[in-house]
């Protein structure tokens, strides 16, 4: 139960991961001649199921990888949700889903084919390298609709061009805690940086962002922008909010070292000490706490731990840990929760 | 090639078949005599040789539910929804994504990666119409020999595309 989970590329340490927690880049794709899935019937989804899930076993056989084949509209609701939180699956659901390592294919959801692929830290450019062999690979295989002008074509005109999008994901407490993290990406910049979706309910939404200091970097939609242009921008936009979150960091350490000490021990003693753990209460500790562990100030405790439970805390990855179910009430969940996190910072430490 | 059924109403006839050409982008349509009279059109007509995509603009324009030919999705659906359909839709309501993208004109090439054949293509094109400017200012500014250079280039750029792949 109290494995790691098996999605090192979210929490292991990577370039710059005191700051930079994952990359995450995606591609969409559609066969040449085929409705897209808004517009397919039963037998045109059949048809483009049938062929993508080919070109994806043989592309992943050759590769002698293992890997998953999913399909994910009948899996238990916990179960899907999890995958969704671990940013494997997105909505709407495809038809089917492969899982090999960081590289995910999802076949039939707004586009016939989504390849996503993750990056441990500021990892971009060799999740880019990784994303754009498996792109290659593919074309070899099946006809991608393109044009000269407009691109590779997709069901959302806004993504037509490069079709792909790339995103940052962040820890900024100390940017957090000064209130600065929404004055360091203009408008005009080409990204966009919103809260992580919150781990809690929708009621404690705003304070539960507030206190994860999770944030999200997204490149923005730009038909005439290729990919490589929005990886450099992305990349740049990202360590500009990597030094400036440093920069936050070193102040605060040095006008309320002792505050910051503070607040870390008491969070970490918490999080060991708990019988029950509400969501919110657990990524505002381990927010805490692995700034503590970034900074130095805590011993015992590694930021890679802190890390992946800060990510694992989250509702249904307690659920999907086998010792909860769908209908337990909250409080149970809590409790889950706080066993969960004591066990695994003692196997973990 | 050829069609049985007209790609406006859907109904056999005689058909007339349209090619749209915008830059290096050929499109086919089969319209019958009825729906091209409807838009306007006489057969052997000067304006026959009007671009495809301006004569469905038009159509749209009139106030005429005009669907994409291949799988019937809207122009108002797609403003509504932002999403086309299918590949096809992107030529047959070119000219008014254009214009959602908030673009005045696309530019002749898309600035990302393409797949490796159709990199080749883009390539050829681009060369062959960056060469046919020289040949035409070595021509004007009468630099024949230049012009007899660039014009060896095209020859041999054009037996490269004809070269199987």
């Amino acid at each position: 139960m109290s494995d790691r989970p098996d999605t090192p590329w979210l929490w292991s340490a990577g370039p710059d991961s005191d700051v930079v927690i994952c990359s995450r880049l995606r591609l969409s794709r559609n066969l040449s001649g085929e409705p897209y899935p808004g517009r397919a019937d039963e037998a045109a989804r059949g048809r483009i199921s049938t062929e993508l899930s080919r070109a994806i076993r043989g592309l992943l056989h050759d590769q002698h990888d293992d890997y998953l084949e999913l399909e994910p509209r009948s899996m238990p609701r916990h179960a899907q949700e999890a995958l969704v939180e671990h940013r494997l699956l997105e909505y709407p659901l495809p038809w089917r889903l492969f899982l090999r390592g960081p590289d995910s294919f999802a076949i039939g959801t707004i586009d016939h084919l989504r390849m996503v692929t993750f990056g441990p830290g500021l990892g971009l450019e060799d999740a880019m390298a990784r994303l754009r062999r498996l792109d290659q690979q593919l074309e070899e295989v099946v006809p991608f609709a393109v044009s000269i002008d407009f691109g590779y074509l997709s069901t959302e005109i806004s993504n037509a061009g490069a079709a792909f999008r790339a995103s940052t994901l962040l820890h900024l407490p100390a940017l957090s805690k000064v209130d600065r993290v929404g004055s360091i990406v203009e408008p005009e910049s080409g990204v966009q940086i919103n809260a992580e979706h919150p781990p809690a309910d929708e009621r404690t939404k705003e304070s539960a962002a507030q206190e994860s200091a999770l944030y999200v970097v997204r490149s923005s939609a730009a038909v005439d922008r290729s990919e490589d242009e929005t990886v450099a921008n992305l990349e740049a936009r990202t360590r500009l909010l990597v030094h400036y979150e440093r920069e936050a960091r070193a102040q605060l350490l040095a006008t309320m070292a002792d505050e910051l000490d503070e607040q870390a021990h008491l969070a970490l003693d918490l999080l060991r000490k708990s019988l029950s753990l509400p969501a919110l209460e657990a990524v505002q500790m381990l927010s805490r706490a692995r700034f503590g562990a970034v900074l130095g100030l805590v011993d015992g405790v590694g930021v890679e731990t802190l890390t992946s439970l800060l990510l694992l805390s989250k509702r249904h990855h307690v659920l999907n840990s086998g010792t909860a179910h769908d209908d337990e009430s909250v409080e149970d969940r809590d409790v889950v929760r706080a066993n969960l996190v004591r066990e695994l910072l003692v196997e973990w430490a | 090639m050829s069609q049985s059924s007209c790609d406006r109403c859907g109904k056999h006839s005689s058909l007339t078949r349209l090619y749209q050409i915008r830059g290096s982008e050929v499109s086919e349509y089969w319209l019958c005599d009825v729906c091209g009279r409807d838009v306007g059109l006489e057969p052997h007509s000067p304006r026959f040789a009007a671009s495809v995509g301006d004569l469905l603009g038009a159509l749209v324009h009139n106030g005429e539910e005009t669907a994409c030919v291949s799988c019937g999705t809207t122009f108002e659906q797609i403003r509504h929804t932002g999403r086309v359909g299918c590949a096809e839709c992107y030529r047959w309501y070119r000219r008014q994504i254009v214009e959602l993208l908030g673009r005045e004109e696309l530019g002749t090439e898309h600035a990302g990666r393409l797949p490796r054949r159709l990199a080749l293509v883009k390539r050829l094109l681009h060369d062959r119409e960056q060469l046919r400017g020289e040949l035409e200012a070595a021509v004007t500014a009468e630099e024949y020999e230049k012009a007899a250079r660039i014009r060896d280039e095209m020859i041999r750029l054009e037996s490269e595309d004809e070269r199987p792949t």
